[in-house]
């Protein structure tokens, strides 16, 4: 008769702790908003990860596109003192010879 | 005897509810129940006016929890008649899981952050629940 009070009470206590684990497990965040204890990892500079990504005879080409890409540029940029010449169209030319 | 254990059933039950409804009314964010359970999902989202008064984290965040382990107790002492040395490693089950599952988010083994505050709450619920379990055990003695 004891034997029976104590496996109805083992019984009983295994039902109890698998309920409060079902509930441990059920509040757990993940439902359809997005979880605050999953962060996400934001890269701060993705560049980095493509130019570490490429062997030395790509990041020798990109080096050299690059500095001859900044020639072009130190070429092209106007200064304040320079003078810029304009071309006159031809058309223009011959009206002003007229006049 | 069976008032006791009566009142103690409803205290375990009382706890566990104001756990639960502190989740479904107070805590921002969706859970793992709300899917399973659709309707407590509805609740959630039409009680949002509730998430509006601002709580002290640890009664959105700790409470629960150990409002959860007080009731497991509770309810295992209930089922062994407070006969605590019989069913102390029953007792001991759940917050020795939830303690040491709050250590392994300190070590980042399980998702989740380590919180200072839900461990010391699982501490004070254990101590409080089996102090209860000793207290009744004392007393159903002394009239025996």
């Amino acid at each position: 008769m004891k034997k029976n009070s104590n496996v109805i009470k083992l019984i009983l206590s295994a039902l109890c702790v698998v309920f409060f684990l079902f509930l441990a497990l059920a509040s757990g965040e993940g439902g359809n908003s997005s979880s605050p204890s999953t962060p996400t990892i934001i890269k701060e500079n993705p560049e980095k990860d493509y130019v570490s990504d490429m062997t030395e005879d790509e990041r020798e080409e990109e080096e050299e596109y690059e500095s001859s890409a900044s020639e072009d540029n130190d070429e092209n940029t106007i200064e304040e003192n320079d003078t810029v010449k304009v071309d006159i169209p031809s058309d223009n030319k011959d009206q002003k010879q007229e006049n | 005897m069976n008032v006791i254990k009566t009142i103690i059933v409803f205290i375990a039950m009382l706890a566990l509810s104001v756990g639960g409804m502190i989740y479904v009314f107070f805590r921002p964010e969706s859970i793992i129940m709300f899917k399973w359970f659709p309707f407590l999902g509805t609740i959630h989202q039409q009680v949002s006016v509730f998430r509006t008064i601002h709580l002290p984290d640890f009664l959105v965040y700790s409470l629960p929890d150990g409002l959860w382990l007080f009731s497991y107790i509770l309810l295992i002492g209930v089922i062994w008649n407070f006969n605590y040395h019989r069913c102390i490693f029953l007792i001991m089950l759940l917050p020795v899981y939830a303690v040491s599952h709050e250590m392994l988010q300190l070590y980042h083994m399980v998702p989740g952050y380590f919180d200072v505050l839900d461990f010391i709450v699982y501490v004070i619920a254990t101590f409080i629940g089996i102090s209860v379990l000793v207290m009744y055990n004392h007393v159903l003695n002394l009239n025996n």
